[in-house]
């Protein structure tokens, strides 16, 4: 038997992203929808439908702060790939190390590790990319206070990042000949991790008192 | 001052409003226009256009009472204006008048 209650991830992500000033009547009315609904996909779809369709109408009204947020944002985004990279590179030598007794010059001599290493080096500085996008959404949201002005710098970071994998798989051999397909999922913590820096920075909209 | 158009989707909304009077919220207003236009509602549309609406001074809206059933969330309850009833009926004579000049649909019976 399918739950009186809705999906709660699908709840929580419409009480962050939809925190128009009807944000409250659209979660009582899919509550009260799914009632006698009480599909699951049902309600995911109105969920992102209404995030989706709530954000689209926030850029569109607020079209200026969105574009600020924009190039406010990539220019942080920027900006931390300098210190995020030295951090990367300084981890790069105790890493190896960890990783086999590999030493530094070895990997550089040989042209590259083992596919085994070199995912793990790619995971240890996707991390710290990670930690570099998840401060950009946190200071985008925190300047602008809009969830989809995050949402639309994260899409543009989502862009740009399978973009740069699709020109690159296209001018580029992959060493070993064969495209790293580990890359499209790392790739995809990235614009992630600017939406949950933006989470993390923007409070959840109060609730009118529970009813009992 | 210059007429507004309504949209396809802006006038169902604004029409289920004045069939629903004083209980027009969310839930209602997706229904009635389900019944009449047999097309499911996205609850996020809706209050986009309903949004829209309010921002042209079409409609007003007014927050209710929390209720247990909704989890404690309030319904927003939608009315329409002196202007939307205008723009309605603006809307109803500009078909009207744009229908009455259209031939006989093929394979529409007398």
């Amino acid at each position: 038997m399918t739950s009186i209650h809705p999906p709660q991830v699908a709840t929580w992500l419409l009480r962050r992203f939809s925190a128009g000033p009807h944000g409250e009547a659209i979660a009582g009315d899919l509550l009260e929808q799914y009632q006698s609904i009480r599909s699951p996909l049902w309600y995911w779809r109105q969920v992102l439908s209404a995030v989706i369709a709530d954000m689209a109408g926030s850029v569109m009204r607020h079209k200026a702060r969105t574009a600020g947020a924009l190039v406010g944002g990539w220019i942080v985004y920027f900006a931390l790939s300098f210190p995020a990279t030295a951090v990367v590179t300084s981890l790069r030598r105790p890493t190896l190390r960890w990783l086999g007794g590999i030493s530094a010059e070895a990997y550089s001599k040989h042209g590259g590790p083992e596919p085994t290493v070199r995912l793990m080096l790619q995971i240890e500085g996707s991390l710290v990319v990670y930690v570099a996008c998840l401060i950009t959404g946190w200071i985008v949201a925190k300047l602008t206070r809009s969830s989809a002005s995050v949402a639309a710098l994260a899409l543009s970071v989502l862009v740009f990042e399978y973009g740069m994998i699709a020109i690159l798989s296209t001018t580029q051999p992959w060493p070993g000949a064969t495209f790293p397909i580990e890359s499209l999922f790392l790739a995809a913590g990235r614009p992630l991790s600017v939406l949950f820096g933006g989470l993390l920075a923007i409070k959840e909209p109060r609730r009118s008192p529970a009813v009992t | 001052m210059g007429r507004e158009f309504l949209g396809g989707f802006e006038l169902l909304v604004l029409l289920a409003l004045i069939q629903l009077g004083e209980d027009a919220y969310g839930v209602p207003i997706a229904r009635a226009i389900e019944a009449s236009s047999g097309r499911p509602v996205a609850i996020g549309s809706l209050y986009l256009t309903l949004k829209r609406l309010e921002q042209k001074k079409l409609v007003s809206s007014e927050r209710g009472e929390p209720t247990a059933e909704r989890g404690g969330r309030a319904k927003t309850y939608f009315r329409v204006t002196a202007k939307g009833l205008r723009a309605a009926d603006h809307a109803r004579r500009t078909l009207t008048a744009l229908w009455h000049g259209v031939p006989r649909l093929q394979g529409e019976h007398a």
